[in-house]
């Protein structure tokens, strides 16, 4: 360690959205070790659960995080649905299916503007975030908020999307596939982003299984796992399958998001032509009582909710496992062996979300 | 190659109309039932505070002897739970956002109805 240089990464940098540090420690250009820590957002929303109703705290829930606000919300839901066994109905399992994927496709525009960012392609940022601005005018006509959705109750759903608004969501979206045609080809052909990617920050499937990755981080080194395939909400009468690549570089994470863009596309399409038409809320009978583990697939990777109630309005405990926590890890075995120039864009493949991390 | 698309997306620019809107001239509309601020018909509140307890934010305090509603729309973060848990309706969300807070209107961040 004699020759060795430790250089502060964060928690302010230029590449990072939120607060993370790292002292990366180097030999040379080369990073031996990473040493992580977080902590500079921690917000104490987990604790909120004992001063809120467990009706009233899905509104909390949503605001773990401002990107994957829904799933955050919707996960919060069915692990109390699950816990009460309430019953919900179709038409409100289809509906949050389809907040999900479109959730999904924003999540995703943003990162690729976000990798675009750090590795120095500063039109392609803005063009990607150009295309999700579109993607957010249908979050905002169809659920009454841009990020923040605010539909998802415990029993159901609180907003209906008519034939209308899913007619006219199809419509944008086929509109949109032009412009992301256009922003896919530079992700894929480009020679400027290859040169950036191809090759930075391998992880082997082995690695990324048994270091806990999840998400499109586990994906792109091969690994066909995703939760949705566990059939919640309408998922398992949807027709899809995970998205996977080989390579495990950056390269491939960003191939994977790009490609689950397409797939929600056709998810949404999906959705609009078989949504059974019924109930949008069934209402919650006595009150939370034992306990509930649940998964959701976020754009970012697996969430797991654990509830625990004690008979009283009150829940006792909330806890979120974020996708962002279980991908630290295997982002740290890739930035060793990797060079300094490289920390930005290893960084940023995992799809970072501190605030949903520290809660 | 690469450079002909770069090229005609240049020329475009130079003398394609601006893609963002000329602001304070050109307003976007919200969309309809977009969440933009709570709104109270003050004539039918009947001071039961539940908008009060069932706020997550704690934004709305209801004095039941002063027969006082108040809402800090700082505060507020618009999920229309206090809508949705009126019993006499008289809340509502409105699709317009909120007045700015700035120094000229100082005091807009709080609204009070009150009968006294």
């Amino acid at each position: 360690m004699k020759e060795c240089t430790i250089i502060p990464f964060g928690p302010q940098h230029p590449v990072l959205p939120e607060p993370l540090h790292f002292d990366l420690i180097l030999k040379d250009e080369t990073i031996v070790d990473a040493v992580p820590q977080i902590g500079y957002i921690h917000r104490g929303l987990e604790l909120l659960v004992e001063k809120r109703e467990y009706q009233d705290y899905v509104f909390v829930a949503e605001r773990v995080c401002g990107i994957c606000s829904f799933m955050h919300g919707m996960g919060y839901c069915m692990a109390v649905e699950d816990m009460m066994k309430i019953s919900v109905p179709e038409r409100a399992l289809w509906l949050r299916t389809f907040w999900s994927e479109l959730s999904r496709i924003h999540s995703h525009l943003l990162w690729l503007g976000l990798a675009a960012d750090a590795f120095g392609f500063e039109n392609l940022f803005q063009a990607s975030w150009r295309a999700r601005e579109y993607i957010l005018d249908l979050i905002e006509a169809t659920t009454g908020g841009r990020v923040i959705f605010g539909t998802c109750q415990v029993g159901g759903v609180r907003r209906d999307v008519t034939a209308e608004q899913f007619a006219q969501v199809l419509s944008v979206l086929e509109s949109l596939k032009k412009e992301l045609g256009t922003l896919s080809d530079i992700f894929v052909n480009d020679a400027s982003v290859k040169h950036r990617l191809v090759g930075a920050g391998k992880l082997s499937a082995k690695d990324a299984y048994e270091l806990g990755a999840v998400g499109p981080m586990l994906r792109a080194s091969g690994v066909a796992y995703d939760a949705r395939k566990r059939g919640y909400a309408a998922y398992g009468e949807l027709n899809f399958e995970p998205i996977t690549e080989s390579a495990g570089d950056c390269y491939a994470r960003v191939l994977v998001r790009v490609r689950e863009i397409w797939q929600s596309i056709d998810l949404i399409k999906q959705v609009a032509a078989k949504i059974p038409a019924g109930e949008l809320f069934a209402k919650p009978e006595g009150m939370p009582t034992g306990e509930a583990f649940i998964r959701v697939e976020q754009p970012r990777g697996e969430a797991v909710y654990y509830v625990r109630g004690n008979g009283t309005k009150f829940l006792e405990r909330f806890r979120v496992r974020t996708p962002t926590f279980a991908n630290v890890v295997p982002m740290i075995a890739t930035l060793k062996g990797s060079t300094l120039a490289d920390v930005p864009n290893l960084v940023l493949t995992i799809d970072p979300c501190i605030s949903c991390t520290e809660r | 190659m690469s450079l002909f698309p770069m090229a005609g997306t240049v020329i475009k620019n130079l003398f394609s109309r601006p893609a963002t809107r000329l602001y304070p001239f050109v307003k976007r509309e919200p969309f309809a039932h977009t969440r933009g601020h709570v709104e109270i018909d003050f004539s039918q509140c009947i001071h039961c505070g539940i908008c009060s307890k069932r706020c997550p934010t704690h934004a709305i305090a209801v004095d039941r002897a002063k027969k006082e509603w108040k809402i800090d729309h700082l505060a507020c973060v618009i999920c229309g739970n206090c809508a949705l848990v009126c019993p006499k309706k008289c809340l509502s969300i409105k699709e317009a956002a909120s007045n700015a807070v700035t120094r000229a209107n100082k005091g807009a961040e709080t609204e009070t109805h009150t009968n006294a």
